[in-house]
């Protein structure tokens, strides 16, 4: 997550958070596959090579910097990593240079091609150089044969630290205990997400130390191997600062850079273990003579990896026990099996419950239905002989943060008459969303005569959903306008329009933002027509503008615009300070 | 797992290494899966009735030291020597208790922070875990386990500005020997320093540690991860080579802070070597970069066939050695007219190295060097096997093991050895370096007594090889007649059993040839018996260590207050009785 990659996806704020993150692991394939080329040259094409008329090197050289202070960051390591389809074998080893005790650094002998200058520092966050404040695409740099470029600067923001112990129930340091950072970090639609930042261990004297965290909002969690009071083994144990197992619970840390964070300390008190039970129960009330496979995932722990599972088998008839769960939320779920077997039936009657454990066993019923299909066709606007067919129709689950977000999406490819089928739907409560090109915009969603465009399509009781008619609006909107601070324009300003209704901030097509460029000005296209507040905030890595109550929290802040069908309106705006 | 590892150790020296890296490495993770299956283990055990009767394992945790009961300690129950079973933790008092457990065999482990991992060990202190055969419904007390305290050295890695370094490994190395004296380094510890440079290697069992830290420094936020910086490897407290390094002493309970070290970067201002070979018309010279005798391989080469050169880059400042071997294949023909009929010992593929070095000194620049390919050395003779009528070599073979120069250095570069049934033996393809003969045999029933080649004789001390190096007409005598010593160890009255003793050579020189160190454990009743080339020996009674300290080429010497002397001729036998030595 240390690097700023392109924003020009903000344009389709959809899609901006899967391409931050394949981006990201493209670029770095992209890069090691160049390194690894270079390391394997063989004889032949060396000499094969040393046979062509080398075109003349180009150069580079700048300043690594302190993003908060501009102090020059002495013994980075730039990398100059190579975008060229043919990275040249001769060129091993890696373009990498040094900076010196002002910051300063030079790298020769570059082959001429495209290339992003990158900047590695301990005690920094990665960064690389930008090298057009008019351009928002602009990491990659075209070295042209016997080029000198210089003055490039990369900037590089400091990390923070967060620290503290863990001890027993006596007070007594605990050793080896798993303490990890999870970074939360806020995504079109108000979606919150979890990514571990860094894990360590506590030494022998309970101390950790979680460093290199980049600014941003973290929650602490350990996951102590702890003796179970109630069994006599050993259980593992999460728990989110300042001690609770529910996320929910759990205190937001902030990390400034350039500091430290002391005395997060957690008390183990020995675990203690319980056990739900249950019946799983189909439409008709019985759960018949089927069984069912469960399975409870700790819901606090989705960050690692999927989540800890405890799973059992239902008897025929669906009465079920969950042994050895410790205090938590945990969801249920329960999957019908084939007659006479412990294979999960295809196309069988599933569900799901949330449990939360707090101090004793729980009694919990697990309500099953089969799976559904939701079905209907897609329609543009004021367009005749468009072909309706490749748009993927998703359905979005109405998620909080304990969400599994391993589940796909349930979704389906549009036919050339626009219509589509999605299959194996399961319970729960969906949004319906469609990837688009910006200039189109899903205007109005009706299944069985009822408007879902701002409400979520509630799925329950094994009934099909059909006749659902979505339509792709293409009147869209612009604002643009400049961020000015006085009569000085602001550059590298995120501006942000959030819709006024409350409900429209919960879809992640609403999620509009563009940064300024080196004149402040910015301009957001695709504006879905509806009454919108703008904001001019920092860069923010956390992207906590998509938080749903940023907007009340910064009302002071805000300029409001209405933006009709087709419309484009220019706004003139403040820099603002939001609230965190 | 790391327990079926550690009782293959037992059984071989060379087990070890990997025993200690495997039980420290996995330690965490089989923590991470007794986790899981605690709970997996206990529904199952929940929906399942029980078929035979079960049993119950119980027992203490105590200090080794003081007897004082250990609380919170994590035992673990093993099946067989490697499945984890389940765990529990020690009461206030130090005890635990396993009910319901089946019948089978078991092995209990103890661990917990400030204490050395310990098992259940029928004999005390011996290294091997004891197996609990459990019985149906059986249930086995006293099932006590003592651990050592443990140590912790800790201390701050900067680099040459004096700033801290982050995410440097730093190892606590257990320097361990092997016959000849080879000293190996045994990282029994890891750990990385933190954004601070601090580090902190605890849980270390007592002894002598030297301190390593070099790498690349995994940097934490970087995108680059595992590039990042290098640094020169060092020792505490701050030498490039471990014979310079200082030990640190860490007792029991002990912590011993301040081991701080200066690392240098090897990122900065990395110079080139270009080789050119000649002596050739091939282009398929092996060449291997050596800094300060030590092999490195992060240079890889940049070949130019049209040129015969071959470039390192990436290179800190330092006096490097240079290496180039060429195999070339011989005609089959000519291998097998050299002399007498075909023998099974003689290689499928009959083929030559021929050999050069160079060396290059890099300051500030890049350096150029020449490299000849020469002859590499080859040894003729005949073995003579004393006292026998009609001598069988099917299963002799003598041997060249390397002592130091190239041949030690470089590896896979072993001579290549052939002798004939009649005896007559070549040695070729030996690269320049000092080497000892020893006598390469599938059962210890004969020795190399002695080994002249031109009139000197080599059975006691190295032969030089130089390149062109060409001996003839070397004779090797073999003997079955050995020496013999046996004798009981004793302390006080008591017998010891598995105990080593170990005869070292007075002659100091003998002690690098690896024949010349014997090693036997003491039976149950105490007593041993060690077959020994003839000659005079030390003699020592030692607990098994890890670190084999007993292959020490001094270790006689910082010993020699518990040794004991003796003289034994060919075919003699000589009686010692022996009391533990405490080893320094």
């Amino acid at each position: 997550m240390g690097v700023r990659l392109p924003d020009l996806n903000c344009l389709n704020p959809r899609r901006f958070f899967a391409m931050k993150i394949s981006a990201m692991i493209s670029f770095l394939t992209l890069f090691s596959i160049a390194a690894y080329c270079a390391s394997r040259n063989s004889p032949q094409s060396a000499n094969a090579n040393s046979q062509k008329a080398a075109p003349a090197p180009a150069q580079i050289s700048g300043h690594v910097r302190r993003a908060d202070t501009g102090a020059p960051i002495a013994k980075a390591e730039v990398t100059l990593g190579s975008l060229n389809a043919n990275p040249d074998a001769t060129q091993a080893p890696p373009l990498i240079a040094i900076t010196d005790a002002d910051g300063a650094f030079t790298i020769n002998n570059i082959r001429p091609g495209t290339y992003v200058v990158m900047a590695d520092r301990s005690g920094f966050v990665s960064g690389t150089a930008y090298f057009d404040q008019n351009v928002e695409n602009s990491q990659t740099v075209n070295l042209s044969a016997g080029q000198v470029l210089d003055k490039v600067d990369v900037l590089l923001q400091p990390t923070g630290v967060i620290s503290g112990t863990v001890t027993d129930e006596n007070n007594e340091p605990i050793a080896g205990v798993i303490v990890d950072a999870i970074r939360l970090l806020y995504a079109p639609g108000g979606r919150q997400q979890q990514f571990r930042q860094f894990r360590v261990s506590t030494d022998d004297q309970g101390n950790f130390r979680l460093f290199g965290l980049e600014s941003g909002n973290y929650f602490v969690r350990i996951d102590a191997r702890n003796i179970s009071a109630k069994t006599g083994t050993l259980v593992s144990r999460i728990a989110y600062y300042p001690g609770t197992p529910e996320v929910e619970n759990a205190q937001l840390l902030r990390v400034t850079p350039a500091s430290e964070l002391r005395g997060i300390h957690f008390s183990v008190e020995p675990l203690t273990v319980y056990s739900v039970t249950g019946n799983v129960v189909d439409a008709s009330g019985f759960g018949g003579q089927s069984r069912y496979q469960l399975t409870a995932t700790n819901t606090s722990d989705l960050a690692n990896n999927g989540g800890r599972i405890t799973r059992a088998i239902s008897s025929a008839g669906g009465s079920f026990t969950l042994n050895g769960l410790t205090a938590g939320t945990y969801s249920i779920e329960a999957l019908q099996l084939e007659p006479e077997s412990e294979r999960v039936s295809e196309r069988g009657s599933s569900g799901s419950v949330i449990v939360r454990i707090s101090d004793s066993d729980v009694r919990a019923n697990i309500q099953v239905s089969a799976e559904v299909e939701v079905s209907g066709r897609i329609a543009i606007e004021n367009s005749t002989g468009k072909s309706l067919g490749g748009f993927t129709v998703m359905l979005l689950p109405r998620n909080s943060i304990a969400t599994n977000p391993a589940l796909n999406s349930p979704r389906a490819t549009t036919e050339r008459n626009g219509t589509f089928r999605i299959r194996y739907v399961f319970s729960g409560s969906f949004d319906f969303e469609i990837p688009l090109d910006p200039g189109m915009y899903l205007k109005q969603t009706v299944c069985n005569g009822k408007d879902y465009t701002f409400a979520p399509l509630a799925i329950e009781g094994g009934a099909n959903v059909n006749d659902c008619v979505l339509t792709l609006g293409t009147d869209s909107g612009v604002i643009k306008g400049k961020v000015l601070d006085g009569d000085k324009p602001v550059p590298n300003r995120i501006v942000v329009a959030i819709p006024e209704e409350v409900s429209k901030r919960r879809l992640e097509r609403f999620g509009f933002m563009r940064k300024t460029n080196a004149n402040g000005e910015y301009q957001i296209s695709g504006v879905i027509p509806g009454d919108y507040l703008l904001f001019a905030v920092p860069l923010n890595d956390d992207h906590s503008y998509f938080s749903i109550d940023f907007a009340d929290r910064n009302q002071a802040d805000a300029e409001r615009v209405s933006v009709k069908a087709g419309d484009t309106k220019t706004v003139s705006l403040k820099p603002a300070t939001p609230q965190e | 797992m790391n327990l079926a590892l550690r009782y293959r150790a037992i059984h071989s020296g060379k087990a070890a290494l990997i025993y200690f890296l495997i039980s420290f490495s996995f330690a965490s993770v089989s923590t991470c899966y007794a986790n899981q299956q605690d709970i997996s283990a206990q529904t199952k055990s929940d929906s399942q009735s029980a078929a035979a009767p079960t049993g119950k394992i119980f027992g203490h945790v105590y200090r080794a030291d003081n007897g004082q009961p250990i609380s919170k300690a994590i035992v673990t129950l093993f099946v067989g020597d490697r499945v984890p079973n389940r765990t529990t933790r020690t009461e206030a008092d130090g005890s635990y208790s396993f009910s319901n457990v089946d019948p089978n065999t078991y092995v209990v482990e103890a661990t917990r922070s400030g204490y050395v991992d310990g098992y259940f060990r029928e004999d005390g202190d011996k290294s091997e875990p004891s197996r609990i055969e459990l019985a149906a419904g059986q249930a086995r007390g006293k099932i006590d386990i003592r651990l050592g305290l443990a140590g912790v050295i800790a201390g701050r890695i900067t680099d040459s500005d004096g700033e801290p370094v982050n995410g440097l490994q730093i190892f606590a190395i257990r320097p361990s020997y092997s016959e000849g004296g080879h000293m190996t380094e045994f990282e029994l510890a890891q750990t990385r320093t933190d954004d601070r440079g601090e580090y902190r290697l605890a849980g270390l069992k007592p002894g002598n540690y030297l301190i390593r830290a070099g790498g690349a420094a995994k940097q934490t936020g970087s995108i680059t991860e595992g590039r990042a910086w290098t640094f020169a490897p060092a020792y505490f407290p701050g030498f490039p080579q471990a014979a310079e390094a200082q030990t640190v002493e860490l007792s029991a309970g002990a912590e011993v802070d301040a081991i701080d070290l200066q690392v240098v970067s090897a990122n900065r201002n990395t110079y080139k070597i270009t080789v050119h070979i000649s002596g050739t018309s091939k282009t398929t010279a092996q060449v291997s970069v050596l800094l300060d005798d030590e092999k490195i391989s992060d240079a890889p080469p940049i070949w130019n066939y049209e040129h015969n050169t071959v470039t390192f880059a990436g290179l800190t400042p330092g006096k490097y050695t240079l290496v180039a071997r060429l195999y070339e294949e011989l005609p089959r023909s000519e291998s097998s007219a050299a002399s007498g009929p075909p023998s099974e010992t003689r290689s499928r593929f009959p083929y030559r190295i021929r050999v050069g070095s160079a060396t290059a000194s890099i300051e500030d620049a890049d350096a150029n060097v020449s490299i000849q390919l020469s002859e590499t050395g080859q040894v003729r003779g005949k073995l003579i096997m004393e006292n026998a009528k009609n001598p069988d070599f099917a299963d002799t073979e003598i041997d060249l093991q390397p002592r130091a120069g190239l041949g030690s250095v470089i590896e896979s570069s072993d001579p290549q050895v052939e002798t004939e049934p009649n005896g007559a033996f070549t040695i070729k393809n030996i690269l320049p370096g000092s080497y000892f003969f020893t006598l390469d045999q599938r059962e210890a029933q004969r020795y190399l007594k002695d080994i002249t080649c031109g009139g000197k004789d080599f059975a006691q001390q190295p032969i030089e090889i130089e390149i062109g190096t060409n001996l003839d007409e070397c004779r090797a005598t073999i003997s079955s007649e050995w020496g013999t010593i046996t004798g009981t160890v004793l302390d006080g009255g008591k017998a010891l059993s598995g105990v080593y003793v170990v005869a070292i050579p007075q002659l100091r020189a003998l002690r690098e040839n690896p024949d010349y160190t014997m090693t036997k454990t003491t039976d149950s009743d105490g007593q041993f018996q060690l077959k020994v080339i003839p000659g005079d020996y030390f003699l020592f009674a030692v607990r098994p260590n890890d670190q084999d300290s007993y292959y020490a080429l001094d270790f006689a010497e910082r010993n020699l207050a518990s040794a004991e002397r003796a003289g034994v001729k060919a075919g003699d036998t000589k009686s010692v009785m022996l009391k533990p030595a405490t080893a320094q």
